[in-house]
């Protein structure tokens, strides 16, 4: 699904000084497998998953969507980013159907869609309310429903559960794992939070600090489904500590 | 508040807070407005009365609310009629403002758009934005000549740079996650324009109309002034001639009660237009010339 080789990113900061956010990383993301990618702040994971969305260049590398080279955002991709982004003068509704709208899809079975993974998310009862009126929960259970519309093949998320509280965020953990496992689609989902990473994934990428390369990449072989109660059994205590060595180590 | 004292503690704790807030804001302005006025008209007679200060220097409140009387219930079909100039001077005002608004915004609107345009026009737009444009006002008589193309030249002229440089910097204070998001939906310029941008700028582009509001009356005042024939500028003018300060006052209490009641209506189609921002948000009061 995803190839990347040789990944390296070079920012120009405004000073004129060169800031290596990427260095020769690679990283390859089989179909209908969820990924994510734990790492210290500023290593460099929002700007892999910005080069991967098309929305951001990348200095040396190869970066390779179903075999083709990413040079811009395409319609397999949904992103949710950091905060919802969520347009305040659109209704929960127009926001889910935002992409499809850009498209001028706005038929019947679009809306159905839309309709459908409102439900999924339980905001169902909110379809004509305004984002002010959501939680910060809900706002990104929004985003997320925008993100799904168009059925991208992919999934790109950047901490979306990061600001969050942490009983929201265990309950948004369960339903993305529930979304996904209904749909399987491929994910790349980016965290800082050791135990979101395991409990969500099938494989945890660990970063290094910035320049940012990848130091571990451990498979999760946790069953599926997953519930909360997935969190005290011993191999996820066990993931869990390894991963947290592996950021030390990397300091 | 005897009612507040004997209550037990937790029924206040209880009561949501914006239903205070809302209560607190409804009650005390409908009583201190009326009572700081009141007090304010005395202070005005007794100062006129007690210092035995000329009529034609300061008329008391009494002798202005005549003259506003008088001036408000004549024949709006004469010219004694305040409220006939009234007219004249909103018409100047309001063909002025639609024009100049009008093209102060779509300017604005291919300004924040095109870096071309941005880079060829800005300096210009900033150079002309800083002429005082009422010292304009007898190049635009001789220009235009006498009478309402004059007035309507200059208000058009005053109203097209607060929303020229409005529109242009509402444009441009976009969120950047906002362009993020559309950028990787591949969207359009134009629907980036029109369902991101131009919701963005609708709080600058409605303070903008505010001021052009109340520059649109300041030009078109000032044109009756210098040349005018019917209008509250004319009004003014010809009270001041004739030393009758009661009708000065009047005039311009009416030309205050117009502004205020054009103020309140851009209030209202604005929360109208912005009705997903916060309410407190759109209590902010700018001043104008
Ligand atoms: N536009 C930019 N110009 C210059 N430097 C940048 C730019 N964007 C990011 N960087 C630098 O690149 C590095 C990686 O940034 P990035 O946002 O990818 O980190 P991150 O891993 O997502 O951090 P966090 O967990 O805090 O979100 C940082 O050191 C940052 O300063
Ligand atoms: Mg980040």
């Amino acid at each position: 699904m995803i190839a990347i080789k040789n990944l390296t990113k070079v920012f120009v900061s405004t000073k004129g000084e060169q800031v290596t956010a990427l260095e020769g990383l690679s990283l390859d993301i089989a179909p209908h497998t969820f990924v994510t990618v734990v790492g210290p702040s500023g290593c460099g994971k929002t700007t892999l998953l910005m080069i991967v969305a098309g929305l951001e260049f990348y200095s040396e590398g190869q970066v390779l969507l179903d075999g083709k080279a990413v040079c811009g955002p395409s319609d397999d991709v949904g992103i949710v980013f950091q905060r919802p982004v969520l347009l305040p003068w659109k209704t929960v509704m127009e926001n889910t159907m935002l992409p499809a709208m850009v498209r001028g899809l706005k038929d019947g079975h679009y809306r159905e869609r839309a309709v459908e993974l409102l439900r999924q998310v339980g905001l169902e009862g909110f379809i004509g309310h305004y984002p002010s009126e959501l939680s910060g929960g809900m706002a990104q259970r929004n985003a997320i429903t925008r993100a799904l519309v168009l059925d991208p093949r992919l999934l790109l998320m950047d901490e979306p559960f990061g600001a969050l509280d942490a009983i929201t965020r265990d309950r948004m953990m369960l339903q993305l794992t529930e979304l996904w496992e209904s749909t399987r689609k491929a994910v790349l989902f980016i965290t800082h939070n050791i135990q979101e990473a395991v409990f969500l994934a099938d494989r945890v990428i660990v970063m290094s600090p910035r320049p940012g390369r990848i130091i571990a990449d451990v498979p999760v072989d946790l069953p599926r489904p997953r519930d909360l109660d997935v969190m005290s059994h011993p191999r996820f205590v066990e993931l869990t500590s390894r991963i947290r060595e592996r950021l030390e180590i990397g300091k | 508040m005897a009612d507040s004292e004997s209550a037990p503690c937790l029924n206040t704790a209880l009561i949501p807070k914006r239903s205070m807030t809302a209560r607190g804001r409804r009650t005390r302005p409908s009583l201190t407005f009326p009572v700081s006025l009141v007090a304010l008209l005395l202070l005005w007679h007794l100062v006129v009365v007690g210092f035995r200060v000329p009529l034609y220097i300061l008329p008391t409140p009494g002798a202005t609310l005549v003259a506003l009387w008088n001036g408000l219930t004549a024949n709006p079909l004469t010219a004694g009629s305040l409220l006939f100039h009234v007219g004249v001077t909103l018409r100047g005002a309001a063909l002025g403002f639609i024009v100049g608004g009008t093209t102060g915004v779509l300017l604005g609107v291919l300004i924040g758009e095109s870096k071309a345009l941005e880079r060829i026009l800005m300096p210009y737009a900033v150079g002309l934005q800083s002429v005082p444009k009422i010292a304009i006002a007898p190049l635009v008589m001789i220009w235009f000549g006498y009478g309402l193309p004059s007035t309507v030249v200059l208000t058009a002229l005053l109203t097209f740079f607060p929303l020229l440089i409005n529109t242009y910097s509402g444009l441009n204070v976009v969120e950047r996650d906002y362009l993020l998001l559309m950028r990787g939906l591949r969207a359009s310029r134009w629907q980036t324009l029109w369902w991101v941008k131009v919701p963005s700028a609708l709080p600058m582009i409605f303070a903008g109309i505010d001021l052009a509001i109340v520059y649109s009356l300041l030009g078109a005042v000032v044109a009756e002034f210098v040349s005018g024939s019917a209008g509250i500028g004319v009004v003014i003018i010809k009270y001041q001639y004739i030393n009758d300060t009661a009708g000065v006052f009047a005039a311009l209490m009416t030309l205050s009660a117009t502004a205020i009641v054009l103020h309140s209506i851009v209030r209202l189609l604005e929360r109208r237009a912005i009705f997903w921002r916060k309410r407190d948000a759109h209590k902010q009061i700018t001043a104008t010339a």
